[in-house]
């Protein structure tokens, strides 16, 4: 059953301005993690401003928990938690203090809200830090910190907004960690970023998103079918080397069907790496380019992103 | 209600654990009152210049006359600006608005109380004739001792109580000619009474006049007191005196109040910034909600800066007026300034812009408005514009507070306030519906 679903949803922040989200349907199953992949500015932040009714579609429609988005603001805003990418906490605050605010701002009161403190505070690992101002905490915790006040009062959908940006890795584990435990404890996540491994990892279904559009949908195992049997064969070229001129010279070789390039790393999806390494060897030898490191990959997203979009994710 | 009370929590815990707001909020104006008492002393040392002076003369006599020259006169013009009118009610408004210093109002017998003979040197001016011994005997008789019962004052000077000063020049140059005036008379008096136990002798009265002077010349180097048939009634209630201290206390702390109430408008665009507003904008309330209750927690830090402010100078010694009408003042007074933050939070853009506004408005508001020196001496016309600040009207309440008037002779004021506060919140709403959607 559909807990969310947008048809044909736009944006536009200025009448003479590009659509940042153009006409975008999807469904999002209750329980499900749905994650919307995409580069920086694909529109993933702008659709779920539009789902937690913090902007007004300029198209289209959206429901969120059988609630209009356009009409029915104050529904859809009980019974959703929004984890932003920025770090929306008060600084001189400190985190139990934090917890505290959003959740009285929630309605939440009493010894419920207590205790979900508690609970929260434990499962941030920042119960010995409770008493601390917000500022004086590394990123890391910060970040946990932002996770948690979205998911005060237990609400059955998630929107994490790029939750791991800029943060250690273990911290991150900590994050992709409990948004599967949200699915297992019955809770619904739209999950947004532009790390394919994320997408990869935690996704029961992916949409992606380029220049606004939705440009693919599907579980991780439909998409992948749509490269077919190609294969990724990355290169990565010496320090400082850029390898924009190698991807166009291969572009258009025999059995390479897309190549883009990206901070000195060439990408290529191609029928059989085994046949077009040597190619790729002798243009870069003859460019001129140190070729650091070569790697043959499984299809995935980012072979995807690049079969759809003829740029590497990262682009 | 539980969500205004848990918005306004916020903002009073974050005002008050910033140690930078701490002390631009509390010790900086604190601080700067002590420097200012201590530099000008505690009591009235306000330059002294161009004290504007009401002058209504009802009387066509020429001591009347003689009074307004005076006012008017070359050596007096840096002192005081002499302004003559005729309606007594708007006169008496304005100098209760503190448009001016005071008003000096002449009756209409004021010449014929003060010399019966002023008809007889008319008539002198122009044919000297010689007076006959029943003119000389009938001045005589009226220069009696006042009837008992009758009312003593000839000129009535209502003062403003903000313009202690002023008032105080006004009455030194007042009393300098009716005392001048005096001596006349008792000279007058004088010869008179010698020339009329002669009443066969006639007299030139110029010459009469120039024996009175002199008669009464020496009357004055004997420094024999006057018998007082001028009373002078000044309308000033009763009022305390002029003190730096208690001025610059109270318009520090308005002063003051108002960079935390301009910060706190601010703030809502840092929220903005930040990433807060908008993840409170998506929390279960009504944007409405958040804004009320981001500038009650704004108005409630600024009650909390200024209450401890009225405390605590009043350890140095400072006086603000009594508790209940501080009180009253202080509430009317921060809604008028956070409805000042609010107006410039909801039409700048960003938060540099908020900021540069803010600090603007507050310092070139509290320049006009008279927080660093008293607002009396500015031009009406700066007194006037300035009301558009809440400092002005902080400065004007407390000063009356201060002087011993009441909360209902206040009330006008606070409602000056309020009326300004109205206006504030209105064309703020119209930014933040531009801005924010509300």
């Amino acid at each position: 059953m559909a807990i969310v679903t947008v048809q044909e949803l736009g944006k536009r922040y200025s009448a003479q301005g590009p659509l940042a989200v153009d006409a975008v349907s999807f469904e999002i199953h209750e329980g499900e993690i749905f994650s919307l992949l995409g580069p920086n500015g694909a529109g993933k932040t702008t659709t779920i401003a539009m789902l937690s009714t913090l902007l007004q579609p300029t198209a289209g429609e959206a429901w969120v928990g059988g609630n209009s988005v356009r009409t029915q603001a104050m529904q859809v805003r009980r019974s959703i938690g929004v984890v932003p990418q920025e770090l929306a906490l008060y600084e001189n605050l400190n985190a139990r203090e934090n917890l505290r605010f959003w959740g009285e701002m929630r309605g939440l009161r009493g010894s419920a809200l207590d205790e979900d403190i508690d609970h929260k505070l434990e499962l941030t690992g920042l119960q010995d830090r409770a008493g601390d101002r917000v500022h004086t905490y590394s990123g890391g915790m910060k970040r946990r910190l932002n996770l948690a006040i979205g998911l005060l009062g237990e609400p059955p959908l998630v929107m994490l907004d790029e939750p791991t940006v800029a943060i250690d890795p273990q911290s991150r584990r900590y994050i992709l960690d409990w948004v599967k435990a949200m699915r297992d404890n019955g809770q619904t996540v739209l999950y947004t970023t532009h790390y394919m491994e994320e997408a990869q990892e935690l996704s029961d279904r992916i949409g992606i998103m380029d220049h606004g559009k939705l440009i693919a949908l599907g579980t991780l195992a439909e998409l992948v079918q749509m490269v077919g049997e190609l294969e990724t064969l990355v290169i990565s070229l010496g320090e400082g080397e850029r390898g924009e001129e190698l991807a166009e010279r291969l572009a258009s070789g025999e059995g390479i069907h897309e190549a883009s390039a990206n901070d000195g790393e060439v990408t290529l999806n191609v029928a059989s790496a085994q046949a077009v390494l040597p190619q790729a060897l002798a243009e870069a030898s003859a460019l001129g380019l140190a070729v650091r490191h070569i790697e043959i990959r499984e299809p995935n997203l980012e072979s995807v992103f690049l079969h759809l979009t003829g740029r590497a994710l990262r682009d | 209600m539980n969500k205004l009370w848990t918005l306004t929590r916020k903002e009073v815990l974050l005002a008050f654990r910033d140690r930078g707001a701490l002390i631009s909020m509390l010790l900086t104006p604190l601080l700067l009152t002590v420097a200012i008492a201590a530099a000008f002393g505690g009591g009235g040392d306000q330059p002294i210049s161009n004290i504007p002076v009401l002058l209504l003369n009802r009387d066509e006599g020429p001591l009347a006359a003689f009074i307004v020259e005076a006012f008017e006169s070359e050596p007096l013009q840096d002192l005081v600006v002499a302004e003559r009118v005729t309606d007594e009610a708007e006169a008496r408004v304005r100098v209760d608005r503190g448009e001016a210093a005071a008003l000096v109002l002449l009756p209409a017998d004021f010449s014929e109380r003060m010399l019966p003979l002023t008809p007889l040197f008319a008539a002198a001016d122009s044919q000297i004739e010689p007076l006959t011994p029943e003119q000389m005997e009938a001045i005589w008789h009226s220069f009696g001792a006042p009837e008992a019962g009758a009312d003593p004052t000839l000129v009535e000077l209502y003062a403003s109580p903000t313009r202690r000063i002023g008032t105080a020049v006004t009455q030194a140059i007042l009393s300098q000619v009716l005392d001048g005036m005096q001596v006349t008379v008792r000279g007058v008096q004088a010869s008179m009474s010698q020339l009329a136990q002669d009443p066969a002798a006639q007299a030139d009265p110029m010459q009469l006049v120039a024996l009175s002077q002199t008669l009464g010349e020496g009357l004055l180097e004997q420094a024999q007191p006057i018998e007082a048939r001028i009373q002078l009634t000044i309308d000033d209630g009763d009022f305390r005196p002029f003190r730096w201290v208690d001025y610059s206390a109270a318009s520090m702390a308005v002063l003051f109040m108002m960079f935390t109430a301009t910060a706190g408008g601010r703030s809502l665009l840092q929220e903005r910034e930040s990433g807060t507003l908008p993840r409170l904008l998506i929390s279960p309330n009504r944007p409405t909600v958040l804004l009320v209750g981001k500038m009650t927690g704004v108005a409630a830090t600024g009650v909390l800066q200024m209450v401890i402010l009225w405390r605590a100078s009043g350890l140095i010694g400072a006086y603000w007026g009594p508790t209940l009408p501080v009180v009253v003042a202080i509430l009317a007074l921060v809604v008028c300034a956070t409805g000042l933050g609010a107006l410039i939070a909801g039409w700048a853009r960003t938060t540099s812009q908020a900021a540069a506004l803010g600090t603007g408005v507050t310092l070139v508001g509290g320049a006009l408005s008279g927080s660093f020196f008293p607002r009396n001496n500015l031009p009406t016309w700066v007194q006037s514009v300035s009301l558009l600040t809440p400092n002005s009207w902080g400065i004007e309440i407390f000063a009356r507070f201060q002087s011993g008037y009441e909360l209902s002779a206040v009330a006008p004021y606070l409602a000056g306030a309020l009326g300004l506060a109205l206006a504030y919140y209105i064309v703020a709403a119209l930014g933040f519906r531009r801005q924010f959607s509300v």
